[in-house]
């Protein structure tokens, strides 16, 4: 059996190098599948981050009287905070609203100039709450509405982007949603190119595989020159499309870091490099031998 | 050992608008352990058709092959193999694996038979030297002559020592010389009891072996003789 085995890898390996041609064309049309599931975990981080970018636009702002002591508003603050659906409830005191408003608007001497007319500090302390989903704003907002801080609470701005806010939330879902499809289109797409690919192939070799048969060979001695072939197509182009997907990763990390502040991408990149090997190899190899095989069942019926 | 029962094989030929072509018209006739059997007629007359169906490359329109009294197209995967392994085929083709080097080739049977590498490297230089083709070792199919090519076949054919060989026109492209070197290896190994059945249209060849002649002609056999002479 372990001499059968032997054989038939041998065999295998043998017809990939002598039909050096067909081999490099099978690598190459198996790197397209491998390449896309590559760049979807790629392109993950990249959607991740401009997705949070997006959705952290989204935020409601709670304004509190000018009696209302720092303590008070800080107590509110923890009440919000201890909400499950709440991410970040940032307190900005008077003070620290006038000097964002100032540096914000240094340059307009309009805007400066009326400031200046202004006595004292018009702006009111707030909390700047974020939360995850689109509904959980309204939860956000209906538990401000409580009786018991309707006395410190002068405004809660939610009603006004409420609107912005579902856009929002709309546009990344449907992003997200696209981009699974897409994904899942080009993948069969891809995978039945490879697949015929392969077949194509295997049909030029129709006649090697009747003379083997004829010669005596078992249909597992034939389907398994085949599927060695089939395997090492998988794991030559999956070498391939990890060396491409690394230098791609290592490539444009600078640019990308330049575009989108506090993405590394080379990084994270590396974290999931074992995951990613595994995702190229897997895919690969599985597509190799499983088209081998369907393809070569039809000429074994001699 | 063989025996072919009332075989029919009928072709239909979908470009000549499905004209029906009769290939092998009732044929009937056995073969011995260790007989000698030329099969002989004209081009066309149903000789490769015979060979076909005793190897199970195609199925007959009607009748039966019994090979050891048993019906080989009742036969299971695994006993087909067997059969394809007990029965060393050369074909009018050739159909040697064209990625594959001469010594490859005749390896290849042995490798499906499981003989060891050691049995391998010990037989194909014998092999390889009686049919003359050292020199041609390491060449592939497309690189040799006709005639390189036949006697690559044959060496292919013999290598596994099988019960059985079918030789389809084996000297068709030979020169005499090879001619009569491959004729005594068919009657050396028959002398040591393989069964031999030799199609061939070339009347020197079938005269001078003076064995039995089945004589075919529009697929029906119309001769069968102890120790025959070619005629038509």
């Amino acid at each position: 059996m372990l001499t059968s085995l032997k054989r038939t890898i041998g065999l295998g390996w043998q017809n990939m190098v002598r039909d050096g041609g067909i081999a490099v064309a099978n690598i190459f049309i198996m790197m397209i599948p491998i390449l896309l599931v590559s760049s979807i975990f790629l392109l993950k981080d990249i959607s991740r981050y401009m997705i949070d970018a997006l959705q952290a636009k989204a935020d409601i702002s709670v304004y509190f009287n000018e009696n209302t002591t720092e303590d008070d508003i800080l107590k509110v603050k923890q009440d919000i905070t201890s909400i499950p659906q709440v991410n970040e409830v940032k307190y900005i005191s008077k003070d620290q609203a006038l000097l964002d408003f100032t540096e914000r608007h240094k340059d307009s001497a309009t805007l400066m100039e009326s400031l200046s007319q202004v006595n004292g500090n018009p702006f009111l302390a707030s909390l700047n709450i974020k939360a995850m989903g689109m509904s959980d704003y309204d939860q956000v907002a209906s538990f401000l509405g409580q009786e018991q801080y309707k006395a410190m609470v002068n405004k809660v701005n939610y009603s006004e982007k409420k609107s912005v806010i579902e856009k929002i939330f709309f546009l990344t879902a449907g992003v997200s949603k696209t981009g699974l499809i897409l994904a899942a289109i080009l993948g069969f797409v891809s995978v039945l190119v490879t697949f015929n690919t392969i077949r194509m192939a295997i049909l030029n070799r129709r006649e090697e595989i009747a003379i083997q048969r004829l010669v005596g060979a078992s249909h597992w001695f034939i389907r398994g020159q085949f599927f060695v072939e089939g395997l090492i197509f998988g794991l030559l182009a999956a070498i391939f499309c990890f060396l491409i997907s690394s230098g791609i990763s290592w490539y444009a990390n600078s640019s990308l870091e330049a575009l989108m502040p506090g993405l590394n991408l080379w990084n994270n990149y590396m974290a999931g490099i074992g995951t990613m090997f595994l995702l190229q190899f897997a895919t690969g190899t599985i597509l190799g031998t499983i088209s081998s095989m369907i393809a070569t069942t039809r000429y074994l019926k001699v | 050992m063989i025996r072919f029962n009332n075989i029919t094989k009928v072709y239909q030929v979908k470009a000549a608008g499905h004209k029906r072509v009769v290939a092998l018209d009732g044929i009937s006739f056995g073969v011995e352990k260790g007989e000698f059997v030329s099969v002989v007629g004209r081009s066309g007359a149903g000789k490769t058709t015979l060979f076909k169906l005793l190897l199970m490359e195609e199925k007959p329109t009607g009748g039966s092959v019994l090979y050891k009294n048993e019906n080989i197209y009742k036969f299971k995967p695994k006993n087909i193999n067997n059969l394809r392994r007990n029965v060393g085929a050369v074909f009018q083709d050739y159909k040697l694996l064209p990625n594959m080097t001469v010594t490859e080739n005749i390896a290849y049977v042995m490798k499906v038979i499981g003989s060891s590498d050691a049995e391998i490297r010990r037989d194909i230089p014998k092999i390889l030297e009686i049919v003359e083709l050292e020199d041609r070792a390491q060449n592939f199919p497309a690189e040799l002559s006709g005639g390189e090519a036949q006697r690559a076949a044959i060496a292919r054919a013999l290598i596994h020592r099988p019960e059985v060989v079918l030789a389809d026109e084996p000297t068709g492209n030979l020169d005499p010389y090879h001619t009569l070197d491959i004729l005594k290896l068919f009657l050396k190994i028959n002398e040591m009891g393989t069964t031999v059945i030799l199609a061939s249209h070339n009347r020197e060849i079938i005269n001078k072996l003076k064995k039995r002649v089945v004589t075919l002609d529009q697929g029906k056999i119309v001769r069968d003789e102890a120790k025959g002479r070619f005629s038509l």
